[in-house]
């Protein structure tokens, strides 16, 4: 009797440290929109290349105007997102915290690879951007105990190797553009299916 | 000692509602009175009289504050409720080995 209410007090306890688990889950919309945003960049590139944009008066403008213009609204959605939640959240967790500190360490790190060091001819941006995205992704599947994040972490390294080696750089955008959809998107929806499922074991805060 | 002693169990945790509040807490960094009322599944006033008896013992801080000139309840557990949850865990694990 004794090891029969302590077994049904346990497994209380681990039902209603689940149940809340599930609502304090990442959902995976940042993936999703984000890795969209990039591709949609990253695409535009490519066919703004194959339109010869390059030839145009401002054609370099247009595709620096491009990129503004997605990574400017992924800052926009991810602030929205940030002050919402700061606002609205009903529970923060330290893995929540420490989840927003890597992305926006990784987000800083892509910026100036895109906006500075590439254009400074100080390093090529795809691939490193794929290796900071790796190192995002990495962390972010071992802080929320989630395999297909963790896989696409070498998804994106070995990318960052392919990304070194394919010319021309309207050819590596479109593969990029592609890497984003298959390791970030897809991982992504891979997530949001598991937190709606509550299936998912991650600790994070967002929304 | 051959059975297990009921008076090692912390009577402060031994109650459905304070262990539900313990169990989300220990989770979370910080969670507001209407997110552990959802989780513990509990009427407001109930809800009150136990984080009242947890925050007594030490086991939980509240804090309070305004958003859109509401109040604000959140509650943290302490290093102490920490502990004491951990110690009632193994315990329960400690009877079930017996």
């Amino acid at each position: 009797m004794e090891q029969f209410d302590a077994r049904q007090e346990l497994s209380f306890i681990k039902k209603v440290m689940a149940d809340s688990r599930r609502v304090t889950v990442e959902n995976g919309l940042d993936y999703i929109v984000w890795g969209l945003i990039v591709a949609l960049g990253m695409f535009g590139t490519f066919a703004l290349d194959r339109l010869h944009a390059a030839e145009w008066a401002a054609g370099g403008w247009i595709v620096l105007a491009l990129w503004i213009a997605v990574m400017g609204g992924g800052w926009v959605f991810s602030l929205v997102r940030y002050l919402r939640h700061r606002r609205h959240a009903r529970v923060h967790t330290l893995a929540g915290k420490m989840l927003g500190s890597i992305w926006l360490a990784c987000g800083i790190a892509i910026m100036l690879l895109v906006f500075v060091l590439g254009p400074l001819g100080k390093a090529d941006p795809s691939p490193a951007i794929a290796t900071v995205l790796g190192i995002g992704f990495l962390l972010s599947g071992i802080l929320m105990d989630f395999a297909p994040l963790r896989w696409a972490s070498l998804c994106w390294w070995a990318g960052a190797v392919a990304l070194a080696l394919i010319r021309p750089v309207a050819v590596e955008m479109l593969v990029f553009g592609a890497m984003m959809v298959a390791f970030q998107v897809v991982p992504g929806i891979i997530l949001h299916q598991a937190w709606r499922e509550g299936a998912a074991g991650p600790q994070a805060e967002r929304p | 000692m051959n059975g297990f002693d009921y008076t090692q169990l912390d009577e402060i945790i031994h109650s459905r509602i304070r262990l539900a509040i313990m169990a989300v807490l220990v989770g979370v960094e910080e969670a507001e009175f209407t997110f552990l009322k959802d989780q513990v599944n509990t009427t407001d006033g109930n809800l009150s009289i136990h984080l009242k008896k947890l925050d007594e013992a030490g086991y939980v801080a509240a804090h309070k504050r305004f958003v859109d000139r509401k109040p604000l309840s959140s509650y943290k557990l302490t290093a102490r409720g920490r502990r004491a949850f951990e110690l009632y865990v193994e315990r329960l694990e400690g009877l079930l080995k017996k």
